[in-house]
């Protein structure tokens, strides 16, 4: 069930309505659990026992944390390390290892007999396992006191706008937000409901339009000369953020309108002037997991320069390794993680400020390229075609988009700016409600005839 | 109590504006390209009161009836007679309602014959319908679904399972109508784009020939084929023809799952609006022969050209393209058929009625 299908609005609907009626938070509570687990087992039921074994082991490990000492804490620590991830590496990276492994023993000579396992992934694997994984190791720092709730810690993991790809909530932001009732009065209903709109224009109406253009030309990339592949990276740049950053406006206006606030997820970040800025824009639950519970824990900024160097190579490297079980991942990681280091040698506030958006721009695109491509053989192929201006193909990559599509893109990009500068939120707060409706029902009405038909699942789904 | 009836009141608001833009929007929204089927409907809405006469139906209707032949035969000193052929390809009834609808509602000021092929209601979805296309969504009307609905209700003979999936799907294509979900190009087409020489020339051709085209002017091997593989198989044809004409048992009545409140709904439309309905068959070897006997002897104004022991002429292989469809010569002699037949029904409906009428 996706935000932007008719039956989620359904869903949606009945549970908005039947959560807003009920009368007592722990009734309320439970109707979300129930929704979200109803949520997940629409797209498979069968997975839904390892969130409840994440749930379960994570809830016991924290209570079992409490007044004990040192030694004991880090095993039952470890415990749910070994269990979470262990979990996680098996049904994501257990294939990825096999493979690998075979091609390293048969590079040495030493072929071993290593076989794959036909293993589907589960949705939301990474997206719930580092949520669990950080609420563990919070209370095992001591900066989180345990949830004697088992219902507030089921919620706090599986609550469904965030469940299948974030934003990767903290249980210090989220848990609180379960002790009390809500108030349907202090819900921002007109901010959540424009952002949901926002977000669904962002991933129906452009993300998957995108798509078609984008997949068209990296499909065949020998039928497109450079401008074209050009073209393809800088949409797919944009594809990719529509989609994601479409995904998350959508929770969190979802989250808003039952009255919880989850973390935001990005900040503009092609508007960054360099990469640090645009990790800290850029998937920003992910980032400042990365950055707290492992970047931090390795020395952080405190290290030497070659250490810190050293740090952040291995933290990029496991941050693209957790967008997926492929070499493409890893070298995207470890490509992020290269610039990093160059801009603690460079840094590019030296850059006049056009010359730096224009840097991070490229870099990110190309390193786009190396996340889209099927692997790093086709990823590298496409780069140098990119520069490769001498091959007379054609350029016209744009010739897969549909009539008037262009247009739709520089309206979205005006709306976009306007929200940049926050002046369309300011401007609306003035509007009286009965115009905001009438607005926002002619918005809707405007904006379906460019919605992409066809199933097209948000691209973070698969990590 | 008041604190409820301001959000509802604010949702009232919001959906009333939802719904009167996508209303809006829709005007603007033409129908799909292929098959011919927006300039066809474009010409006429251009000319709607320059005719006398329009003709509704599926290919059968698209490559029988040729203006140029019945216009001059159905002209008085005085009264020249004008017709104008709307038949399309792959159009069932279901969408021809919808282009009825269509047509009726530009109030054509001369209109007084309304030439519909003999509706089937059958509910399924064909094969230009099957893929979700634009074609599919734009005879969705609220209208068209609900009739498609109670068609496919009365069909007890197919499986409750199967039912429901073609219900739901025609829910669905219902959906994609009203919120003109995924129309935005052609929307975009129909009030931003002008249309190229090309398409100009082509209107010009069929606003000459009054929408009639044959099959032998089409330049496509697609169509060449299906003539060959017609021409190769002529005792196939010969064998059908007979069949045909052992099987030919009118029924006194129409059978008990056809849609007869749809036909009925249909009949008092055209005659809403001052003209009148004529349902025809035309000679095909294919649906509309069980079509008509599903009807049975129910439809009054019937115009049957489609017995081959009667009009053997129209079914020799000369004047037939394939087994469905006429040759551009074929079509000639069914139009002045046709002609004659509708004359008739003209001379009855002016005796019936001395001073009155278009």
């Amino acid at each position: 069930m996706l935000f932007t299908e008719l039956r989620f609005l359904g869903f949606f609907a009945l549970i908005f309505t039947l959560y807003w009626l009920t009368p007592r938070n722990g009734l309320r509570k439970l109707w979300l659990l129930i929704a979200s687990y109803a949520f997940y087992a629409a797209w498979d039921w069968r997975f839904l026992s390892l969130i409840l074994i994440s749930s379960v082991v994570d809830y016991a490990v924290a209570l079992a944390m409490t007044g004990r000492g040192g030694r004991i804490r880090r095993l039952l620590l470890a415990a749910s390390l070994v269990t979470n991830l262990g979990i996680l590496g098996f049904f994501k990276y257990f294939n990825f290892f096999v493979a690998s492994a075979a091609d390293f023993s048969h590079w040495l000579g030493l072929p071993l007999p290593l076989h794959s396992l036909e293993i589907v992934l589960p949705l939301g694997i990474s997206f719930y396992t580092f949520q669990t994984l950080s609420y563990s190791i919070d209370v095992y720092r001591g900066h989180l006191q345990p949830t004697q709730s088992p219902l507030d810690f089921a919620l706090f993991v599986s609550f469904f706008p965030q469940l299948v790809a974030g934003p990767i909530m903290r249980a210090s932001e989220f848990l609180p937000q379960l002790d009390s009732k809500r108030f349907f009065g202090d819900v921002a209903v007109r901010r959540y409901l424009l952002l949901f709109l926002l977000g669904f224009v962002k991933k129906a109406c452009v993300a998957d339009h995108v798509a078609r253009v984008v997949d068209a030309v990296f499909a065949s990339p020998e039928a497109y000369g450079a401008a074209g592949k050009w073209l393809a990276s800088l949409l797919y740049s944009l594809q990719i953020y529509c989609d994601f950053s479409g995904y998350s406006d959508m929770a969190i206006a979802c989250a808003g309108l039952l009255g919880y606030r989850l973390v935001d997820n990005f900040a503009f970040p092609y508007l960054s002037t360099s990469i640090r800025e645009f990790w800290r824009r850029w998937h920003i639950s992910l980032s400042t997991w990365f950055r707290d519970y492992l970047y931090i824990a390795l020395g952080g900024n405190r290290a030497g320069s070659l250490r810190v160097a050293g740090n952040l190579c291995a933290v990029f490297l496991l941050c693209g390794l957790w967008h997926g079980a492929s070499a493409t991942f890893v070298i995207w990681g470890l490509y992020h993680g290269a610039f990093l280091v160059f801009e603690r040698l460079v840094p590019t506030s030296r850059l006049p400020r056009p010359l730096a958006h224009l840097y991070v721009l490229l870099v990110v695109n190309l390193g786009f390229v190396i996340f889209r491509a099927p692997d790093l053989t086709s990823a590298f192929d496409f780069v140098r075609d990119m520069f490769d201006w001498t091959a007379a193909l054609p350029a016209a990559a744009g010739a897969a988009a549909e009539p008037g599509w262009w247009w739709l893109l520089l309206g979205f990009g005006i709306v976009h700016t306007l929200l940049c500068r926050q002046s369309l939120e300011r401007r609306l707060a003035r509007v009286p409600d009965w115009a905001f409706a009438l607005g926002l029902g002619a918005a809707v009405a405007l904006v379906m005839p460019w919605v992409a038909t066809g199933y097209q699942p948000f691209i973070y789904f698969r990590f | 109590m008041k604190s409820a009836a301001r959000p509802l009141l604010l949702v009232a608001l919001s959906l009333s504006a939802y719904f009167g833009v996508a209303a809006g929007l829709r005007q603007y929204i033409p129908l799909p390209e292929g098959y011919d089927l927006r300039s066809k409907y474009e010409i006429f809405a251009a000319h709607r009161d320059d005719y006398d006469a329009v003709y509704i139906g599926s290919s059968h209707f698209f490559r029988a009836f040729r203006p140029d032949v019945i216009d001059p035969l159905l002209s008085r000193p005085g009264r020249s007679f004008r017709s104008f052929n709307l038949g399309m390809a792959g159009m069932g009834s279901f969408e021809t309602d919808a282009l009825l609808d269509r047509v009726l509602a530009l109030v054509p000021a001369r209109l007084s014959w309304v030439v519909i092929e003999v509706p089937s209601w059958a509910p399924r979805l064909g094969w230009q319908f099957r893929h979700n296309t634009e074609r599919s969504v734009s005879w969705h009307t609220p209208r068209q679904t609900a009739t498609a609905l109670v068609s496919l209700q009365r069909m007890t003979d197919a499986p409750l399972a199967s039912r429901l999936e073609t219900a739901r799907d025609h829910l669905w294509l219902l959906a994609r109508w009203q919120a003109n979900l995924g129309r935005g190009p052609r929307l975009w087409q129909g009030c931003c784009v002008a249309l190229s020489a090309e398409q100009r020339e082509a209107r010009r051709v069929l606003l000459e020939s009054g929408g009639y085209q044959s099959l032998e002017q089409l330049e496509s091997e697609h169509f060449l084929r299906r003539r060959w593989r017609f021409l190769a198989k002529l005792d196939v044809y010969r064998d059908q023809l007979r069949q045909a004409q052992r099987t030919r048992t009118p029924q006194p009545g129409p059978s008990p799952s056809y849609n007869l409140a749809a036909l009925e709904s249909q009949k008092r439309r055209v005659a809403q609006a001052g003209a009148r309905a004529v349902y025809t068959v035309v000679p095909a070897l294919l649906r509309n022969a069980t079509t008509r006997e599903a009807v049975g002897g129910y439809l009054t104004e019937l115009i049957d050209l489609s017995a081959p022991d009667r009009y053997p002429e129209l079914y020799s292989p000369e004047n037939r393209f394939d087994e469905g469809h006429l040759s551009e010569s074929g079509a000639a002699t069914f139009s002045r058929l046709f002609a004659m037949e509708l004359g008739a029904l003209m001379q009855d409906a002016a005796a019936a009625a001395p001073g009155e009428g278009r």
